[in-house]
């Protein structure tokens, strides 16, 4: 079975290249080994109708869901002002709120693209406007999106939680000191970059003000807490809070804001299923091929070879870095996620490294996957919001990648940084 | 034909609406429900299959907006000619893996019609039930899109900003 594999494999890759969609190729990848291992073939859709019938992947379309109509809902704005009245005093103001923005943005997302686009649209405006070249503005924007999917809510975190079965929750609460470490990283940066060219800043608005912006945002504000209060109280599961937060953007946006009337409602549903449609396809053939590897013992049998080839564990998280942030430039997040979970996870529970802090290690070198090029999801969109062409725009990223380079070696090197906080509320 | 697709893509887009908007009261009624002490036995069932049906329609209409992942930088880079058989041979693919799915679940379906399932009153056939539309919509978009290759017309690729993460 293992020689069968090792012969379907090369191919399936083939496939891959010239340019047959991913989630094709994987399904028949899965057919040409059931077919040739003599394995009845329905075993094929079966695997892939059963991979969708899970109560935790339901959280994938909520929070698509939650995050198109946050955008849609006119809280984006708020949550700008807000952002530039508590930091846009200090030197380089807007690029300080631009990251503040995107970290409470980051509660209430699960994607760097939707932050990127929605609130990113606005921060690049406004630094336009104040006179920030279009490319620092655009740098800083698809830096700190970044951000999105590693504070929870998270969607790669559910994929990765439901593909390689690790707890989302612990996932989701893993994710808040690294998420709060990048900012911290990138704002730090700013500092430097407003010192040395003499950046503008805004005066201090004073407290009057600045709780007229935290009263226009609140109840955007409120919906991390609603997330996180009703988690930790144990009211809901991660995937049942993300059907509550939908429904509280939804009131948000229809009755609060009235940023949009229920005609509008059924477009973003669509839209929902759509990006949903792209997710599931990956994630359900996936499983299919999975179910292939898992029998013919790949796993198995590449799982030692890492172990052999690393021999410690620091050694194996390095190769996995260097290797996730070279595929990361070349491939979209969620597909290599897809493909190298079933390869990388069972390797690094041989070597003991916790499960919560291989899955942040994994999803945070994807992120910085998308905003490195020649593919780089989340560089495309802010160079076309920031009307600069690609190369421009992979040229202006290079300084911003160093602060979340830095934040990746920290929490490689430091399990506690991961660790620690989902041990503290969920239990060892 | 082109009134035909009109109504094949409205009546796609309203069922996708039915089942995500059903899908996210379901969840919200399990949550409430466990609330008020009469926690009901049968949702967590229903939504899954609705994210089944979800999923199903939602590679339907990745399909017809072109947004499914697939990599394209090889083939962009190729002569006109050669890029062309290229998308031909990847259609042909896409038309293989959905003939397949459509055969067997049709085998799937038979064998689980008596099966009912925990806490619905369905059968749980109902899990394989879009799969084979499923498929015969990747079928016709694989056809339409080798007959605009063979007519020369370009089509335009996704924007990338459709991307999920």
């Amino acid at each position: 079975m293992t020689t069968l594999m090792l012969q379907i494999l090369p191919l399936w890759f083939a496939a891959l290249l010239i340019g047959v969609p991913l989630f094709v190729s994987m399904g028949l990848a899965a057919i040409a080994f059931a077919f040739f291992g003599g394995f009845p073939l329905g075993i094929v859709p079966q695997k892939i109708a059963q991979s969708a019938n899970s109560f935790p992947l339901l959280a994938a379309p909520l929070f698509i869901l939650m995050g198109n109509i946050m955008n849609s809902a006119g809280v984006t704005d708020r949550i700008f002002a807000f952002a530039t009245a508590c930091v846009g005093f200090m030197r380089g103001g807007l690029c300080h709120a631009n990251i503040f923005a995107s970290v409470i943005f980051a509660g209430m997302s699960g994607s760097a693209v939707a932050d990127a686009g929605g609130v990113g649209t606005l921060e690049i405006k406004a630094m336009r406007d104040e006179g920030y070249d279009p490319e620092t503005a655009a740098a800083i924007t698809a830096a700190s999106a970044t951000i999105g999917p590693i504070i929870p809510p998270s969607l790669p975190m559910v994929i990765y939680g439901v593909s390689a079965d690790v707890s989302i929750g612990g996932l989701f609460l893993a994710g808040v000191i690294p998420g709060l470490l990048m900012a911290g990283a990138l704002m730090g940066m700013v500092v430097y970059v407003a010192k040395k060219r003499d950046l503008p800043r805004h005066p201090f608005p004073g407290m009057a003000k600045l709780w007229v912006a935290y009263k226009e945002a609140h109840w955007a504000l409120m919906t991390p807490a609603i997330l996180f209060g009703g988690m930790m109280a144990g009211i809901f599961t991660p995937t049942e809070a993300a059907a509550v937060a939908t429904a509280y953007a939804i009131v948000l946006g229809l009755f609060v804001y009235r940023s949009f009337s229920l005609k509008d409602l059924p477009e973003l549903v669509v839209q929902t299923v759509e990006t949903t449609g792209v997710v599931l396809a990956l994630v359900m053939t996936a499983a299919a091929l999975g179910w292939c590897l898992s029998i013919s013992r790949i796993p198995q049998t590449v799982g030692p070879m890492l172990v052999d080839l690393a021999g410690n564990p620091l050694i194996f998280l390095l190769i996995v870095n260097l290797l996730l942030l070279f595929v990361g430039c070349f491939m979209e997040a969620l597909a290599a996620m897809l493909i190298l979970i079933p390869i990388l996870t069972p390797a690094a529970a041989q070597f003991g490294i916790d499960p919560v802090q291989f899955g942040l290690i994994f999803v945070l070198n994807l992120m910085i996957g998308t905003i490195t090029p020649p593919v780089g999801v989340v560089l495309f969109v802010t160079a076309k919001i920031a009307r600069i062409s690609f190369e421009a725009m992979s040229r202006a990223i290079v300084p911003w990648l160093i602060p979340l380079l830095a934040v990746l070696i920290a929490i490689t090197l430091w399990p506690p940084l991961t660790t620690w906080l989902p041990n503290l509320v969920l239990g060892k | 034909m082109k009134t035909l697709l009109h109504l094949s893509d409205r009546f796609v887009r309203a069922s996708a609406v039915v089942l995500l908007l059903a899908m996210l009261v379901t969840v919200l009624l399990g949550v409430a429900s466990r609330q008020v002490n009469a926690p009901l036995a049968w949702t967590d069932e229903l939504a899954q299959y609705l994210l089944v049906w979800t999923g199903f329609i939602g590679w339907i209409i990745a399909a017809r907006q072109r947004s499914h992942i697939r990599i394209t930088v090889i083939a962009e880079r190729l002569p006109a000619g050669a890029g062309r058989l290229l998308e031909i041979a990847t259609q042909g693919a896409i038309i293989l893996f959905a003939a397949v799915l459509i055969r067997y679940s049709f085998g799937l379906i038979e064998r689980t019609w008596d099966v009912e399932s925990i806490a619905l009153p369905v059968s749980s056939a109902a899990l394989y039930a879009v799969m084979p539309l499923a498929g015969l919509a990747l079928i016709l978009q694989a056809l339409a899109e080798i007959a605009a290759v063979l007519s020369g017309r370009k089509l335009e690729a996704a924007e990338p900003g459709t991307q999920p993460l």
